[in-house]
């Protein structure tokens, strides 16, 4: 048989045993092509955690399947997803160190930019920041955590999560002690209802929408609500469509909570056993001020349905039907959200409230029925969130700011007491300002696996200027060209996905591994043995802080025998597994806050466990679907029902809060008035640099574009498809105008994705953020469009 | 020339599902597979990536079509491409408050 026959065959059969048996009991032996080998690996894009099954011949990845045994996606893969494999193979892959010299980049030596980075660091460590992703993986991010606060003594190291759920932590850690969802995707197969607020699962988690389209085309009921301010894909599967005004929907939460207890309808037993009642202080905070019931129902007494109607634009009847749905605990209520309530200057308060409506209720706790917050980035929570890459944080839900934790982390990593700096560093908005300002506090700054020059709010303002300043070095590893590698001083090529080892963590605590199955192109090298080689490299220079208590090198390795391996030398760099070495040191953090990790072998035999994964009589390990939950959480003692072992008033409890509706920083007005939002579009993945060099993805959706009503259109004098001029506060950009597009927003609205490098939205966007999470909004603020050369009005 | 499988879910309504049915028919990069209840199985074959792309998006323009993909070969493109040079669209110098 030729081998294209072959392939066809298979792609059939893999496709047939799907349609008959279902995804999830899909029978379907690895495709096993003669020559081509398969391994496991998961997605390299969003926070979903799909696993892939990745063919290699001849040194390059050839093909990719779902796989089977992954309990995450059951054999599928999204259009994106699928592509993964080819975004491997851009044409203009970074492959050699880059140094700017009289304006233009020059290839030079890994030896030489080495140097030039340890020599800056040296120079200076208090004043040197690391940038970081919510794609490294956890050792990576592991071993720059290392490096900055456990050796320099800098807390300034900060991810980009921190732009996308900074607010969905700082909503765990209030509500419940501790950061991360108790629940799971198991809920999507057992909810009656699915409830997506401010967020679109078909196009941005569509593995994850797939479970519910499965369960809908077996003829189940499930009811999907969808609340939004704009009409999107996942609009057009929903029953219900709850359209909100920007920034009203804790009107729609006090909303629900006030017909729950007018009625008589709220869980009167669990709330009275489990939980609390919290409202802000006078200064924000994790913990707010306490409050008894009664407070807390004088609050929402002003959140009839009428009043919330007027607030928010959702018809009193719609309200209603939702209050109701809460009301009934026979009926399992999954919420879902993503950047809709975590990009919000009241992002806090929001995911305070979706988990208070599922609290009050008694919607807790059930497969099926429970808060679910998911991530945009694939290891959102393993690495930013687990590792604590965030200037305020340390491995283990430890913070800097508590001395017992500093001193637990510092005896882990063997380092002298005294060694991690009490003040948390700066955050990301925090750290581009100082970055960006002359004498500003950060002088040199390591981005790794981001593009903060597309992707930062207010670039003008928060990237743009550090670039015009003489005392600002900017270095930044990546795979391929980005518009902040343009403005680079000095460009580090980096491996990607499949070309190094690597471990990532999934928006349900889901920690996955995977081994290096290709050799990355030219010299590009694993960011994980750029940061051992520049550790060393600081220390052969004698910087203070590369040594530990015994006098070994921050990153000392040995093999089998005992024998160090100098890991920095990259000949050498595989001759261990690094990754391991570091997940096992990594690991002893993980038990502080009952967020245990099984042996990182556990996890090479495994699709991914989450944690707490406990070792159980049986000899075997044994992860957690639900926390907090007798009979689930190995911690919930028998007996106790529930138990929120962390809650912040330390008496069990997980605490419901009151917040009240608040008017955004920046509001349409004559002069703008417009509300502006930004978001993702399915082909392309956040600053698109990986997928727009996927030519399919590309030509699907090759540029930005703006989103407006036909109405909106005709009252300007605009025609689809012609360039208008989109203009804020901050900036003005020309784009094409798209009607009846993807997207439908209602009058006085637009849309604009980020994706694309030639049409930098983040110029427009404004940089206020929420006090709490330091998240900035980037879903609302005012704009005008006019035809450009046309008078604005 | 890449080869995917792939399941689609296709539609409740009767009709709709009928004019996608039709229309995997007669798309020659399709091969239909089984039919059970709600989904289908299809091969595509095409002659490029945006070639497989294109015919993805066509099934997905029909009301109620959910593709998921379960295998994809691409052993023989020889390479994605670069970014292609675009000209960066600059609007005349902005000022804050511009009326105008």
């Amino acid at each position: 048989m030729e081998r294209r026959e072959f392939i066809k065959m298979s792609a059939m059969a893999a496709a047939a045993a799907a349609v008959e048996a279902g995804p999830a009991r899909s029978q379907l032996k690895v495709l096993q092509n003669a020559g081509v080998k398969w391994n496991k690996a998961p997605c390299r894009f969003c926070g979903t955690g799909c696993h892939v099954q990745v063919g290699v011949d001849g040194g390059r990845v050839v093909a990719v399947a779902g796989d089977r045994d992954a309990p995450v996606n059951k054999g599928l893969l999204c259009v994106k997803g699928y592509h993964v494999g080819l975004a491997l193979y851009g044409k203009d892959r970074l492959t050699r160190p880059l140094l700017k010299q009289d304006g233009k980049q020059v290839p030079i030596s890994w030896d030489r930019a080495l140097d030039i980075v340890a020599e800056r660091i040296a120079a200076a460590p208090d004043r040197f920041g690391i940038y970081g992703s919510g794609q490294w993986t956890i050792p990576e991010g592991y071993a720059n955590q290392k490096l900055i606060k456990g050796g320099l003594g800098n807390n300034h190291i900060d991810p980009n999560a921190r732009l996308c759920m900074a607010s969905a932590v700082t909503g765990f850690l209030s509500t419940y002690g501790v950061d991360e969802p108790a629940s799971c995707y198991d809920d999507l197969d057992a909810a009656d209802v699915i409830i997506a607020w401010g967020n679109n699962p078909a196009e941005m988690h569509p593995i994850l929408f797939s479970r519910f389209i499965d369960r809908r085309a077996r003829g189940e009921r499930v009811v999907l609500i969808d609340i939004g301010t704009r009409r999107t894909r996942t609009t057009s599967f929903a029953q219900h469509y709850l359209e909100f005004k920007p920034h009203s929907d804790l009107a729609i939460a006090n909303g629900i909570a006030h017909i729950l207890l007018r009625e008589g309808k709220y869980d009167r037993e669990f709330v009275e056993k489990h939980c609390g009642f919290r409202t802000e202080g006078e200064k924000p905070s994790l913990f707010g001020e306490a409050m008894d019931f009664e407070s807390y129902e004088r609050q929402l007494a002003e959140y009839t349905p009428e009043r919330v109607q007027e607030l928010s634009g959702v018809p009193v009847e719609q309200l209603r039907m939702l209050a109701g749905l809460f009301a009934d605990r026979k009926r399992r209520i999954t919420s879902l959200w993503c950047m809709g309530a975590n990009q919000h200057t009241r992002g806090t308060a929001m995911n305070r409230l979706i988990h208070g409506v599922h609290l009050l209720s008694g919607h807790f706790g059930k497969p099926g029925d429970g808060p679910q917050s998911l991530t945009g980035q694939p290891s959102a929570c393993g690495t930013a969130r687990e590792v604590g890459t965030l200037a305020h944080a340390l491995p283990g839900g430890r913070i800097v700011k508590n001395a017992e934790h500093r001193k637990q982390c510092e005896a882990l990593w063997n380092v002298p007491e005294g060694r991690i700096a009490a003040k948390p560093g700066f955050h990301t908005v925090k750290m581009w300002e100082a970055f960006s300002t002359e004498g500003g506090g950060i002088d040199t700054l390591w981005v790794q696996v981001t593009n903060p020059a597309q992707s930062l709010p207010n670039v003008r303002k928060l990237f743009q200027p550090s670039r015009k300043l003489a005392d600002k070095f900017l270095i930044v590893s990546d795979v391929y060209p980005t518009e902040t590698t343009r403005h680079a001083d000095l460009v580090l090529p980096s491996a990607m996905w499949v070309e190094k080892n690597g471990i990532f963590g999934n928006s349900e605590r889901r920690t996955q591994q995977w081994f290096k199955m290709v050799e990355p192109p030219g010299e590009a090298r694993d960011d994980c043995w750029q940061v051992i080689a520049v550790a060393k490299r600081l220390h052969d220079l004698g910087v203070p802080g590369m040594l530990d208590r015994d006098g070994r090198f921050l990153f000392h390795m040995e093999d089998a025998a005992g024998k160090e391996v100098p890991v920095w030398d990259w000949r050498r760099y595989y001759d261990i597994n690094v990754d391991e070495r570091l997940f096992s040191e990594y690991r002893g953090f993980s038990r502080l806050k009952h967020k245990d990790l099984a042996p990182y072998d556990e996890y090479v035999k495994s699709r991914g466990l989450r944690w707490p994964v406990v070792k159980g009589d049986d000899g075997i390990w044994h992860e957690t679907r639900y926390r907090f939950v007798e009979g689930e959480d190995p911690y919930v003692e028998k007996g106790e029902g529930f138990s929120f072992y962390h809650s912040t008033s330390k008496n069990g409890r997980a605490q419901i809060w009151y917040h009240p509706h608040a008017t955004p920083p920046e509001v349409p007005d004559a002069e703008y008035p417009f509300w502006l939002c930004t978001g993702r579009v399915l082909e392309h993945w956040h600053t698109g640099s990986m997928t727009m060099r996927v030519a399919a993805l590309r030509r699907a959706m090759p540029n930005a574009y703006v989103e407006m009503h036909r109405e909106d259109a005709r009252a300007l004098g605009l025609r689809n498809g012609e360039m208008v001029r989109l203009e804020t506060r901050r900036g003005a950009l020309d784009l094409p105008l798209w009607l009846d597009g993807r997207g439908a927003p209602p009058r006085g609205s637009v849309f604009v994705p980020f994706f694309d490098e030639q049409l930098l939205i983040n110029e427009l966007t404004l940089d206020a953020h929420d006090p709490v999470s330091k998240q900035p909004d980037y879903k609302k603020c005012a704009a005008r469009v006019r035809k450009p050369g046309a008078k604005a009005t | 020339m890449p080869i995917s499988g792939l399941m689609v879910t296709l539609p409740a309504d009767g009709a709709v599902r009928e004019r996608v049915l039709a229309h995997v028919e007669a798309d020659p990069c399709l091969t239909r597979g089984v039919l059970s209840g709600l989904r289908v199985a299809l091969v595509s074959e095409t002659g490029s990536p945006a070639e497989d792309e294109a015919v993805v998006e066509g099934l997905q323009r029909f009301d109620g079509v959910f593709v998921d993909v379960i295998f994809y070969d691409f052993s023989d493109v020889e390479s994605v491409d670069s970014l292609p040079r675009r000209r960066r669209r600059r609007p005349e110098q902005h000022h804050a408050g511009e009326g105008g």
